[in-house]
């Protein structure tokens, strides 16, 4: 493993506290700054014509979506936490906060420690430069030196193996190739919180066992881990602790086989349900 | 108090604007071999343009009114190209937003940076166009019914001001581009939007009211806009540096130097506030 990037003096960790984070949903048009400007003299006119009776419709048509309800997590030193949930559980918001790309509109998010991101199989990579010209630009957003990244280069081809395709434009590359690529570069920035969105899956066995390498290296070293993840096996495989996420919420917190089972059941029964509802309906 | 905090970090993570700039640059492949030397083509283009349109419209004229056009045009393009270019930037890049935290005002800040970087090779290339036309002013023989050369060219010392009227131009684009940025993430129209504003813009700008300015613009409503406009200033001090060797005007600079940091100081301001909206709605 390279040198650490940032030789951190405190433990490594995060701590979320009471965190709601709300999306407004807007089933109409877009927003547009027309419909602003002329929108808002509309409205300003019709509210002194007619006192607005209110309809107990939000304006414009927005709905707001509470995508994470009162979470309260904290994480330490060695932590994997695997964190399972239906589609819409509000899984890959929650990692988003921790990460700090997103602001919780409620409650407090603390993260102590350099944090890598992998939410997105590499799909920040800009398509028009090179695999190597994006390993500069993302090493710089990940927060690295320019003579820490030429110093890793090595060892980042050597994770991602994409060959000549470094020197290629990164819209050429599969997506297998661009999400090594990602991985590579998010594990050598060495964070000491590492977020990652459902990708150890990408890539074939042969990259899954290095990846899965390099996540055991990582508890060894006593960094924090998230892993986001649709699969029972990732969890029970690699996670110390995880966490069932439902509608926003946490539903379960525990040993990784515990949550799985509670889920996989929950699960099944669910598509039971589904199954049984048309055929109900049928005679 | 939180756009003090954004600000320090954006200046901490300044490499980060130095790769965006480099990738700016970059996927205009203008870092190749042949890449500078469309740096001076470009421009030379541009007014290859206008000279044959307004030579065709006006017939011949004075050396000077070409390079009077020509060092408003290019000053126009900076500020533009750095406002269309960052109203787009933050929708351009969400995937990149969404998927790791950095700064994001240094997106529109590493476009206008790379806007300036044009803007420098294009007054290179409006040097190479004022020899010709020094060169041109030096043989004129007034043709029939045309006017003597009113402001006759000249390059000198006073062509040492560009820097500061760059550092203006750059500062009064750089906070627009913040708060185009905004707006184009948030409104889906803002491209339109701003394509007439800033055709309109440019019309009404001292681009073309070669001679007397001030009698061109008849209405009271464009004068006033004459006078309030930064351009008006901002184009004077480009041309009295670089094409008529003359100091900038006091009063000119004082007024630009006040809008160009007011904008900023605003443009920075909003960003910071609406950041945490932006990327939730991208």
């Amino acid at each position: 493993m390279p040198p650490n990037a940032s030789p951190s003096t405190v433990e490594p960790g995060f701590e979320l506290n009471d965190v709601w984070l709300k999306f407004r949903v807007r089933y109409h048009r877009p927003r547009t700054l027309r419909g602003v400007v002329v929108g808002g003299a509309l409205r300003t006119l019709k509210r002194r014509i007619i006192a607005d009776a209110s309809s107990g419709r939000p304006p414009d048509g927005d709905v707001p979506f509470w995508a994470l309800r009162g979470i309260t997590l904290s994480a330490g030193p060695g932590d994997v936490i695997g964190i399972i949930g239906a589609n819409g559980a509000g899984k890959s918001t929650f990692l988003q906060v921790v990460a700090r790309i997103m602001k919780p509109d409620r409650g407090t998010a603390t993260v102590r420690g350099s944090i890598g991101t992998l939410l997105s199989f590499g799909a920040g990579f800009n398509p028009e430069l090179t695999g190597r010209e994006n390993v500069f630009l993302n090493g710089a957003i990940l927060g690295l030196a320019q003579a820490d990244i030429r110093e890793r280069l090595q060892a980042i081809t050597e994770l991602a193996d994409i060959g000549d395709f470094f020197d290629a434009p990164v819209s050429t590359y599969s997506s297998g190739m661009r999400a090594r690529l990602g991985f590579s570069v998010a594990v050598h920035v060495n964070p000491d919180v590492l977020l990652i969105d459902e990708v150890v899956q990408a890539g074939d066995a042969f990259f899954q066992k290095k990846a899965g390498n390099v996540l055991d290296q990582f508890r060894g070293e006593k960094k924090v881990i998230a892993i986001v993840t649709h699969s029972p096996l990732v969890v029970t495989e690699y996670c110390t602790r995880a966490i069932w996420l439902d509608h926003g919420e946490i539903r379960l917190d525990g040993s990784p086989k515990e949550v799985t089972s509670e889920y996989t059941a929950w699960s099944d029964a669910r598509a039971q349900a589904a199954k049984a509802a048309p055929t109900a309906a049928a005679p | 108090m939180s756009a003090l905090t954004d600000l320090r970090e954006l200046i901490d993570r300044r490499a980060v604007i130095g790769q965006f700039v480099a990738a700016e640059l970059r996927s205009g492949h203008r870092d190749k071999l042949l890449g500078n030397l469309w740096q001076l083509i470009d421009p030379l283009a541009l007014m290859l343009v206008y000279y044959v349109v307004w030579s065709l419209v006006l017939g011949r004229r004075p050396p000077d009114f070409m390079a009077y056009i020509l060092s408003g045009i290019i000053t126009f393009q900076m500020f533009q190209g750095s406002v269309i270019g960052s109203s787009g930037i933050l929708r351009g890049q969400a995937r990149l937003i969404r998927e790791v935290y950095f700064p994001k005002a240094s997106l529109p800040t590493a476009i206008a940076i790379a806007r300036l970087y044009d803007f420098i090779w294009a007054l290179f290339a409006l040097g190479m166009v004022l020899i010709w036309l020094l060169y041109k002013q030096a043989h004129w023989v007034p043709g029939p019914g045309m006017p003597p050369i009113k402001h006759p060219l000249a390059f000198g010392w006073n062509a040492l001001w560009l820097p500061a009227a760059a550092a203006l131009l750059f500062t009064f684009s750089l906070g627009f581009s913040y708060v185009f940025a905004v707006a184009g993430a948030l409104f889906r129209d803002t491209p339109n939007i701003l394509q007439f504003v800033f055709r309109m813009w440019f019309y009404l700008s001292p681009m073309f009211y070669y001679g007397d300015e001030k009698t061109v613009l008849r209405h009271r409503l464009f004068h006033l806009f004459y006078r309030v406009n930064p351009f008006t200033h901002l184009f004077r001090m480009v041309r009295n540096s670089l094409i008529y060797d003359r100091p900038p005007t006091l009063d000119g600079t004082v007024y630009v130097a006040a809008v160009a940091l007011g904008t900023l100081v605003f443009g920075f301001w909003l960003f910071s506030r609406c950041e945490s909206a932006v990327v939730k709605q991208l």
